[in-house]
């Protein structure tokens, strides 16, 4: 994990008291409600449906316990005693009080935390696989580079007055599971054929009101010449990009609107100027930054460790599917479920954070890891601790082993938190996750992803789901439209729609019907979204509504909103 | 007043408008398109020649007039508007632009910091902002000013 020395420490210290006055300021009337609003957007607070939202960065994932104790501190002193961890890998808080926020970052800061460019118009947090750097037979790591881009970026005075935010994702050589290509910018790490280092650059991509996978920029950029290339993309942006519309302000569209070669053309243009006038070196700034980085020290004798006795049972299933072989013999990387009957997708109360921060501390080198599908990794674990871990977790109720499974599912806050929400998200998810309790069945469907955006700007990405929730304006609760055969990664594709929307109460039905076809139709091993490519949305889409049609003629018509549980 | 290298300074200059007759002598500041049309005719008058410029403003037409040119102010509509940031590191980082560089409009102390760190060194703001209180405030920036291409010296 990198270790923050003293300029970024007193970086932090000095935004703090910074935003402390231009709270004071606003409180006071000296400044306006327009002038606010940027200022506390830059760190990180909204106002909400219910009170200010303030959204915590939690760069690339990567948590100490220590940070921990630092949020459930939050947490029990200034909300109701839970955080939220978000699809972008960071906490939110939901229920502060504007006069607070300044002494939540003051204590946010003394652990290294801070709420710096989590919204507003600006580049915002860098995000990376979960899994960087931990499994056998993956070279390169991609989060000495995400401190890079994030140091880069933070207070970056050219660019923290974008047309609209700019989210950046890197991903490492063998595997994307940072959905580069639905982030405005996409860098996945590759070498040349000389061996060198560099990335693919991926632009444009973006889900929302107007999804569309981010396009090839540059098939191969030299490492070095990182920093410069990032500027000149931006200053493009900057320059370029629409700022009279809200919808249209994305780099997206930009890159739409003007095609991939003449946006392309702009950004070597921009890019000869930096490099003709001042070049900054990116792998330099890397050496700096990487000497930073302190790597836990795994201890080679529990190399030949085997779990004793052999495991049976819950302890066996919980293995098997909610940790993974880790880099280094003797140790695994664990999966802890933020999901469950009584959870909405992503919580975590203080008390369970602290038990998870001690028991971080007792076996896993103090480092935890937050990941973009809303769960926690405890990335270092002896074998040998395993055990006790499971037990602990289970304890807390947070060692379901549903990883990948339906029940493993992404909700937005939605409707009960969220201004913009159409839908209530976290009922429906409840009733999904009551709906599939079964879990040999779960375990025998395999991998499923199942997302639920409260509206159109799809914060859950229901768009790279096998199937996709999305709440719609309508009268009379809350309705959702279903998208299936959506997948992530450097073959991404967008889910299709499958018909008209169904009231929530029919959503859970409709998932099950969908669940039973691929359960019936499915080639040995196929993954769900291929099993849609293969057998057409057409055939289930004609099953889910016949059926639909057989329970509106069973039931009387209108109260079918109230029918179900 | 102004704050023009860190110290509040009166403004000397005098903006001429678009249907305005030119006025004899002083230090004159024109909008981008009367001064485009008029680049040659002013360049030759005596006194201070500066330019104004919106951010959808073309600075193409501009370059050729950076050595004579003693002030170009760039105006800021709104707070959220940042083309100009690039503006200005372009104009005094590829163009070479040596004098003053001004920022006008929705200008707060909030800002500042950026705008000094891509180029600025004059400020014109609101009449709300008590200058004396900004000039008290202003604390050199602490970024990561070895990858942000900054252009002015930090702690």
């Amino acid at each position: 994990m990198y270790q923050q020395d003293e300029w970024d420490q007193a970086l932090l210290r000095e935004r703090v008291a910074e935003f402390r006055d231009q709270t004071r300021r606003f409180l006071a009337g000296q400044l306006s409600e327009d002038a606010y609003r940027p200022l506390r957007l830059m760190n990180g607070l909204y106002v909400q449906r219910h009170a200010p939202m303030l959204r915590v960065a939690i760069p690339y994932g990567a948590l100490s316990s220590h940070q921990l104790r630092g949020l459930a501190h939050v947490a029990e002193h200034h909300d109701r005693g839970y955080g939220h961890f978000t699809t972008r890998q960071n906490i939110q808080f939901n229920w502060l009080k504007l006069e607070s926020v300044p002494d939540v970052l003051a204590e946010l800061a003394e652990v290294g935390l801070h709420a710096i460019q989590t919204s507003g118009n600006c580049i915002r947090n860098v995000t990376t696989d979960p899994l960087a750097g931990l499994l056998p037979g993956e070279v390169d790591d991609p989060r000495p580079w995400c401190e890079l881009i994030r140091q880069w970026a933070t207070l970056n005075p050219e660019f923290s007055f974008l047309p609209r935010k700019f989210k950046i994702a890197v991903s490492g050589r063998l595997h994307d599971r940072a959905a580069c290509r639905i982030h405005d910018l996409g860098l996945e790490l590759k070498q040349d054929d000389r061996g060198r280092p560099g990335f693919r650059v991926w632009i444009g991509g973006g889900l929302g009101r107007e999804p569309h996978l981010a396009q090839c920029l540059r098939e191969f950029l030299p490492a070095d010449d990182l920093i410069d290339y990032l500027t000149a993309v931006l200053r493009v942006y900057n320059q370029a990009g629409r700022r009279d519309h809200l919808y249209k302000s994305r780099i997206k569209i930009l890159v739409k609107s003007l095609g991939i070669e003449a946006f392309s053309a702009l950004v070597d243009a921009a890019w000869k100027d930096i490099i003709e006038t001042r070049s900054i070196s990116a792998l330099a700034a890397l050496e700096r930054i990487k000497a930073r980085f302190v790597e836990p020290a795994h201890d080679p004798a529990l190399a030949d460790d085997r779990i004793e006795p052999a495991p049976t049972g819950a302890f066996a299933r919980w293995l098997r599917y909610n940790t993974r072989e880790h880099r280094v013999p003797g140790y695994r990387v664990v999966f802890i479920l933020l999901k469950g009957l009584e959870r909405a997708p992503g919580d975590l109360t203080a008390v369970e954070m602290r038990v998870l921060a001690d028991l971080a501390d007792q076996q896993g080198f103090g480092l935890l890891q937050t990941t973009y599908d809303q769960n926690l990794l405890l990335p270092h674990i002896p074998v040998r601790a395993l055990r006790e871990v499971w037990q602990t977790l289970d304890i807390l109720g947070l060692a379901n082993p549903g990883i990948g499974t339906v029940n493993d599912l992404i909700a937005c806050p939605g409707l009960d938190y969220c201004n913009l929400a159409n839908a209530a998200t976290l009922p429906l998810a409840q009733q999904v996750q009551q709906r599939f309790q079964d879990l040999d069945y779960l375990h025998d469907l395999g991998e499923v992803h199942l997302r639920i955006s409260g509206c159109m700007n799809g914060c859950a990405h229901h768009h790279l789901a096998d199937i996709g929730l999305l709440g719609v304006e309508k009268q009379n609760g809350s309705w959702f439209q279903l998208l299936l055969g959506g997948c992530a990664g450097s073959e991404s594709r967008l889910g299709r729609v499958l018909g008209p929307a169904l009231q929530a109460d029919q959503v859970p039905d409709a998932i099950e019907t969908i669940l039973a076809l691929y359960a019936a139709r499915r080639l040995p091993g196929e993954p769900f979204a291929e099993a849609v490519q293969r057998i057409g949305l057409k055939t289930f889409k004609e099953t889910v509504y016949e059926q639909h049609d057989h329970s509106r003629r069973a039931t009387h018509y209108g109260s079918l909103a109230h029918s179900a549980g | 007043m102004i704050i023009l290298d860190g110290q509040l300074t009166t403004d000397h200059w005098r903006t001429v408008q678009g249907d305005q007759s030119l006025p004899p002598e002083g230090d004159l500041l024109f909008g981008h398109d009367r001064f485009v049309a008029n680049a040659l005719f002013y360049s030759q008058r005596p006194g201070g020649l500066g330019v104004i410029l919106q951010p959808e403003d073309s600075l193409e037409p501009i370059l050729p007039w950076l050595d004579r040119l003693d002030l170009i102010s760039l105006h800021f509509p709104r707070v959220a508007d940042g083309r100009h940031y690039s503006t200005a590191r372009l104009l005094r980082t590829r163009h070479g632009y040596q004098g003053e560089l001004r920022a006008t409009g929705e200008v707060y102390r909030d800002q500042l910091d950026f705008m000094r760190r891509v180029g600025f060194n004059a400020f014109l703001l609101p009449e709300t902002e008590d200058l004396q209180t900004v000039l008290n405030g202003a604390t050199p920036p602490r970024a990561y000013p070895d990858l942000q291409y900054d252009l002015l010296r930090t702690a």
